[in-house]
């Protein structure tokens, strides 16, 4: 719906979760192009509003911190938007994600290159080799960082269930949450990831039967 | 030849591994609808932002006035330029009014070597005379 308020023209093209309308500005530039880059940008705009929700649950998961998470989500959006905005729709998915994918192993590179320096200067100049980089723990991503309200809307079995996903091996947890929260096929999950079907299928394969035996109890 | 081990190679899930996926799949995504209201609107905020990072049509929009503002600062430029031509010739005009003061310098001190040249004079037959006065 077109809304004209004074000199302005506004599209009204849907309502938020909270139930407020979602405009954009309408400058009237007029034409065939102005109806595509329109077509373009609803189909975008639903596209993310549907993956916004898991697409940070996946970051969150991998970083276990909902700051960095919604900022890697936002980069990860705007990077998209910009490079494939004008891929065909039904490439956005594999696409988003392995953008989402590279934003997070970046997230972690950067958290390597941080602890490591902060080791190097508290251990006075690396004469020694620091114990901490012998420590698998710790380039495991940070642990959470939650409000209440956040902590509520999860249970214990959720709980459990989010924190053996993050101990997964990278690849495996990759898998996992690929197919089974973005419920992503093989193909696209190969692409994704970067690496072939059979790969696909056998991180996937480990992931469950590492989470069944780790959460049996939760989940009988 | 090495004997296939099924379900290792071919990755099969089994019927109860395969409901445990689904249901832990549906549990995140459950989990996933319920996010916090400041997240949902951060996450919100994040999607217009991105949109009004499309190329497109606010994309050619911001490209038009990025050329119009492009094109009206050549035009100050050049008119800029123009006009520093226009300053620098009058200087150029200048430089003539400068070469001639530089010639009546010079003729002003042509005059005082030829001064100093009659003082000479003087100077010498003032010695000669005083020569001829003793002698």
């Amino acid at each position: 719906m077109i809304r004209k308020n004074g000199g302005d023209t506004q599209l009204i093209y849907g309502m938020s979760s909270s139930g407020n309308e979602l405009t954009m500005d309408y400058d009237g530039l007029g034409g065939a192009q102005e109806e595509l880059a329109l077509k373009e940008r609803l189909a975008m705009d639903r596209f993310l509003a549907d993956v916004e929700r898991r697409a940070f649950r996946i970051a969150a998961i991998n970083v276990r911190n909902d700051d960095d998470a919604l900022d890697i989500v936002q980069d990860a959006m705007f990077r998209f938007t910009r490079a494939y905005s004008k891929r065909p729709e039904e490439q956005w998915p594999p696409l988003f994600f392995r953008v989402l994918r590279n934003r997070i192993i970046d997230h972690h590179r950067s958290q390597s290159v941080r602890r490591r320096i902060f080791t190097w200067f508290s251990k006075g100049g690396g004469v020694d080799e620091p114990d901490e980089l012998n420590d698998p723990g710790v380039f495991a991503p940070d642990r959470g960082m939650r409000n209440p309200e956040q902590q509520a809307g999860l249970d214990g079995a959720m709980v459990a269930l989010e924190q053996a996903v993050g101990d997964l091996p990278e690849r495996q947890r990759e898998a996992f949450l690929l197919r089974a929260l973005e419920g992503l096929n093989v193909a696209d999950t190969a692409s994704t990831m970067g690496c072939s079907d059979g790969s696909v299928k056998q991180h996937y394969y480990r992931a469950v039967r590492s989470l069944r035996a780790a959460l049996g109890e939760h989940w009988s | 030849m090495t004997k296939r081990r099924p379900g290792n190679l071919d990755h099969e899930l089994s019927p109860e591994d395969e409901a445990f996926a689904r249901q832990s799949g549906a549990r995140l995504r459950e989990s996933s609808e319920r996010l916090d209201a400041a997240t949902l609107s951060r996450l919100n905020r994040a999607r217009q932002r991105a949109l009004d990072e499309m190329p497109g049509k606010t994309r050619i929009g911001i490209d038009w006035r990025l050329s119009a503002g492009l094109t009206a600062l050549v035009a100050i430029l050049v008119i800029g330029f123009w006009q520093m031509g226009d300053f620098q010739g009058t200087e150029i005009q200048t430089t003539p009014v400068l070469v001639e003061e530089i010639t009546d310098f010079e003729l002003l001190l042509g005059e005082s070597d030829l001064e100093m040249i009659e003082d000479l004079e003087f100077f010498a037959w003032l010695s000669s005379e005083d020569l001829e006065t003793s002698g």
